[in-house]
């Protein structure tokens, strides 16, 4: 595992970074893999609230849920750590 | 298909062997690949490609050849491949023949893929993954077939070797042997050479610059991206394509007997993919949802053309082309010096081309151009600019559920007035609308409002503009801008764009709401007249007493709202969860709004929240107005909502400070009476409006033979719905009660304002023979002319017009000890109702049902009435600025015994009051505020 920091979004908003999607929504921060259950793509869009793999159209809601297959797992969650100071994220990604 | 099975060749062209096209392909593709090598780095892979696009024509048109060569080489092999399966190959040559045969297959398409992921864009990276998770899915080898065929993260030096060296040697290898010749026939070669070479000359293979809300893959592989879209279980699908390669390779083994077996499942699977492949490339749109072809290419640019080698100014190639986004950011060689941006939006940060698509990976103007829009925010393509995942996909959700794009409340009331729906709170979408009389309705004479509507061509937010999503509000032209305009289509690059930000200009909310409740002109002063523009210019007063609009609407001089007058603007008030949703459905645009005239003018302590205490949408506000000041509080709102603009001073009292002119006001404290027990159910609107704009017998019909616009499909229409008003009022509202839910969840009764919202007769086109329908329908306004002093206590208590009877005079007669209440109404009776043109409800009256257009919304009861006119009896001599007055209302019971002999009530002021205090206790003030 290894650290990477990433910019903590203003507002309301979904990221899209390599390693990580970082969501923003009503003051809650949830950090998710990119990588699609499925099979490996970089899931890269939000339309409609919803996460949506470009490469097979699994969708996953703003908690990483699976919504819609082909997928049969939600996302997997990273965990992170907020730098306030820095308006940073820590997150821990598979190196 | 039976011809092949059954393996009888015919001499037409498709069943020609093709074997020598493909290999002179082939070497054309190798030997263009050779050339290519040394401007390739397969460290930076994309990089190395678009520079190629851009500064290197020569090196573009040689990867152009590389390309068609190879996909004619694929094209040719497959045709050649039938060719030996039509002719049952496999039953002439040898077995090991036949199986090296069978495994240049999927050397084939793995060259081909290798040459996909060396293009390095986003597209070839998934490409590049999808191919790592089924490889890893071959039994025993996987793993290691992964490290060994892709090697590791994105460099794609493994790719390129094995694309360039092991693939190639291999597939030449088994050509050589098949073919027994080194190389293709000269003549075949030659043959071969002018299509390729024209092919490649105008049609030049492109590079994504950006992801895309699907990736196909190659179009070779759509087939098995869209059976992997049907598939959980992915390993299926490579385990099913290892047998089948297995059974191909084997298929001289099998029996006799079972060979036409094994023919007839290949070649069904093989029709099958095709048919997969057609629907993944033909239907497939954004998000892998379904999409008609027809749609798919209108959205696809279509620019790849010849000019790619064309540059018009050769300077241009001398530039150094800047990384923006982590692509080369073409459009910069000739835009670098634009201005009028906030730092979010520079193009140094964020380019051109993600906000005006395009082709940023070229320094063609035509081809750069192409595709790309100069109205980024319509809503229609909104998701590939504004809304893009990395920028404002979460705001784009929220814009596009909200009622300012969908209408649904507009939709639910017109539907409920022409009786298609039963539902005043039901949701709808004005993109939805279909073909009923409402429908139709809605097209022609709302439609245009909505925010979807599509904005046509760049222009400055006039008093006419309509739609343009994002642009109508955050798009600002300052005069540089608009000059810009002035010089479109010629040689000199435009150097002033218009503000895109925050700061959102009056004029953008004015369009739309110059309409309907005319809330914009409303606050600004002008009340809609039914002249015309030269009856007008007769008029004494023009032209300061009027205003004339960009529709030709002429407007006359009224009291503006006093805080259009201290200078405040709509979002100085209005905050950005109201008018781009808060993601919350609903059914009507007075429950979106989350302000309330308390944040600012509350008597007491006013709820204020730190800046960490902020949601994050108003603290980005906060940040990017400066108003982040350690220790300052944000005026927070009994709804949730906190003010970015608005926050506490020294002395604990709200300062406003606007966004137009930076200029900080104070706002006053509420009247004591606005907090007496006695108003404490009118809303502040209630008494703090000076007019409201009223239309009286309005006339809406169909006429079947005229045209009408339907701004929806953007087309003139058979049959033209048309609306006229007798007469527009602009004078004080009537007074109802709307219920509304509180922060805490109940729900109370409030007084409110109230104006015609459906009083009108309709004439429906119901088959051959017209429907009329006759509504009274008010519904409650917020007009916006609050005036500096709040109307008097006879503008209620005593004014027929605000308790629903219509204009007229309402005189208290005393005859001896009795004493009533009398009406004469200035219009004249509605044949269809006997009410007075202008009333809702009829003089001390019980109201029926259905007399509002929203739900939980009523005119005042007989009692209710009667308890404001007995107020209304005592103002009949007194002021209510009287003390004993006031306190004669504080507790009515009480005084009623000492009221002077010539205090003379009506005949039911003794029953209504005490109908009113057996429902709610002592006292009228009491009663009134605790009903």
């Amino acid at each position: 595992m290894t650290t990477v920091s990433l910019p903590m979004p203003a507002g309301n908003a979904a990221r899209f970074y390599d390693d990580a999607i970082v969501i923003t929504e009503k003051g809650q921060t949830a950090v998710f893999s990119p990588v699609c259950p499925h099979l490996g793509c970089h899931i890269n869009r939000l339309e409609e609230g919803e996460l949506i793999c470009p490469c097979h159209g699994s969708r996953f809601n703003l908690r990483g849920q699976l919504t819609h297959g082909p997928s049969t797992q939600g996302l997997q969650p990273l965990s992170f750590e907020i730098d306030a100071v820095r308006a940073t994220l820590r997150i821990a990604v598979k190196s | 298909m039976s011809e092949l099975l059954r393996g009888k060749p015919r001499a037409r062209w498709y069943l020609l062997p093709l074997g020598m096209p493909a290999f002179a392909a082939f070497v054309i593709c190798v030997v263009t690949g050779v050339l290519l090598v040394p401007v390739y780095k397969p460290g930076l892979p994309f990089d190395s490609v678009a520079m190629l696009l851009l500064k290197n024509p020569a090196g573009a048109y040689m990867r152009s050849l590389h390309y068609w060569s190879a996909q004619a080489f694929l094209v040719l092999t497959m045709l050649h491949v039938l060719d030996h399966w039509r002719r049952r190959s496999e039953t002439r040559i040898g077995f090991g023949i036949w199986g090296r045969l069978a495994l240049s297959i999927p050397a084939v398409v793995a060259v081909m893929l290798t040459g996909f992921l060396l293009r390095g864009d986003v597209a070839s990276t998934q490409a590049l993954n999808v191919l790592r998770s089924l490889l890893s899915f071959v039994p025993f080898v996987g793993a290691v077939l992964v490290r060994i065929l892709t090697g590791s993260g994105p460099d794609r030096t493994a790719v390129y070797l094995h694309h360039a060296a092991t693939l190639t040697i291999l597939i030449w290898l088994v050509t050589i042997e098949h073919a027994r010749r080194l190389l293709p026939r000269a003549t075949t070669t030659a043959q071969m050479l002018p299509p390729l070479l024209a092919l490649s000359f105008f049609l030049v293979p492109g590079l994504g610059w950006r992801a895309t809300a699907i990736e196909k893959g190659p179009w070779y592989l759509v087939g098995l991206q869209e059976l992997l879209h049907w598939m959980a279980r992915p390993a299926i699908a490579v385990w099913l394509m290892l047998l089948s390669l297995l059974v191909f390779i084997l298929l001289p083994k099998f029996p006799r007997g079972f060979r036409p077996w094994i023919r007839g499942t290949m070649a069904i699977a093989a029709g099958v993919y095709a048919l997969l492949s057609v629907m993944g490339i033909g239907f497939r749109g954004e998000g892998w949802r379904l999409q008609s072809p027809l749609t798919l290419w209108k959205e696809e640019p279509h620019a790849l053309s010849f000019r790619s080698y064309t540059s018009p100014d050769p300077k241009l190639l001398a530039i150094n082309v800047p990384i923006v986004e982590d692509h080369r950011e073409g459009c910069l060689a000739c835009h670098a010096v634009m201005t009028g941006f906030v730092p979010a939006h520079d193009p140094k940060t964020v380019g051109c081309a993600s906000c005006h698509l395009g082709n940023p990976l070229t320094l063609n103007p035509a081809l750069a151009h192409a595709g790309m829009t100069l109205t980024p925010g319509n809503l229609t393509l909104a998701n590939r600019t504004c809304g893009d995942s990395n920028c404002h996909a979460e705001v784009l959700t929220r814009v596009q559920g909200s009622l300012m794009n969908t209408m649904s409340g507009v939709i639910a009331v017109d539907k409920f007035a022409f009786g298609e729906s039963a539902d005043l709170n039901a949701h709808f979408e004005v993109a939805r609308l279909g073909t009923s009389a409402a429908d139709t309705h809605l097209r022609q004479l709302c439609a245009s409002c909505h925010l979807g509507q599509d904005k046509e061509k760049p222009a400055p937010i006039d008093d006419s503009s309509r739609g343009g999503g994002c642009s109508a509000c955050h798009l600002r032209y300052d005069p540089a801008a608009a000059a810009e305009l002035g010089r479109r289509g010629g040689s000199l690059a435009p150097q002033h764009h218009p503000d895109v930000s925050i700061q959102v200009a009056p004029q953008a909310c004015f369009g739309c709401h110059s309409r309907s409740g005319r809330i914009a002109t409303n606050y600004e002063g002008w009340h809609e007249t039914q002249l015309e523009e030269p009856a007008a210019k007769a008029r004494p007063g023009w032209p300061s007493q009027f205003r004339v609009l960009g529709d030709g609407r002429v407007f006359a001089k009224r009291p503006a709202d006093i805080h259009f007058e201290k200078g405040m603007t709509c979002v100085d008030c209005h905050l950005a969860a109201e008018v781009m949703s808060d993601g919350t459905a609903h059914s009507h645009e007075r429950e979106a709004v989350r302000v309330a005239c308390i944040d600012c003018h509350a008597a007491g302590a006013t709820p204020a929240r730190d800046f960490a205490q902020l949601d994050p949408e108003t603290q980005q506000i906060v940040a990017m107005r400066r108003f982040n000041v350690p220790g300052r509080r944000f005026v927070a709102s009994p709804g949730g909502a906190a003010h970015a603009g608005t926050f506490l001073g020294p002395d604990g009292r709200p300062r406003l400070s606007l966004l137009e002119s930076g200029r900080l006001l104070e706002p006053r404290v509420a009247a004591a009476v606005c907090t007496g027990p006695a108003h404490a159910r009118l809303t502040c609107e209630a008494c703090h409006t000076s007019w409201a704009p009223q239309c009286i017998g309005c006339h809406t019909s169909f006429d079947p033979r005229a045209q009408g616009w339907d701004h929806l499909a953007g087309k003139l229409v058979k049959g033209a719905w048309q609306e006229d008003a007798a007469n527009f009022e602009g004078d004080a509202p009537a007074l109802g009660v709307e219920t509304a839910t509180q922060p805490d969840g109940q729900n109370t009764e409030r007084i409110t304002t109230f104006a015609p919202g459906m009083v009108m007769r309709l004439e429906l086109p119901t088959g051959a023979k017209a429907q009329t329908r006759f509504l009274r329908l008010y519904a409650p306004v917020s007009p916006h002319t609050t005036p500096g002093k709040a109307r008097d206590c006879r503008s209620c208590h005593a004014n027929p017009a605000a308790l629903g009877y219509g204009r007229g005079k309402l005189t208290y007669v005393v005859q001896g000890n009795t004493a009533e209440w009398k009406f004469l109404a200035a219009y004249p009776a509605s044949p269809a109702d006997g009410l007075p043109e202008d009333a809702w409800i009829g003089f001390l009256r019980e109201p029926g049902l259905g007399t509002t257009t929203r739900k939980g919304a009523r005119p005042f009861s007989l009692q209710e009435q009667r308890l404001c006119l007995l107020v209304g009896a005592c103002l009949s001599c007194h002021t209510g600025k009287e003390p004993r007055i006031v306190a004669v209302f504080a507790d009515f019971k009480h005084y009623r015994r000492s009221l002077r002999a010539e205090c003379t009530l009506p005949a039911w002021a003794d029953a209504a009051v005490d109908q009113a205090i057996a429902r709610t206790g002592t006292g009228l003030g009491r009663m009134v505020s605790q009903r």
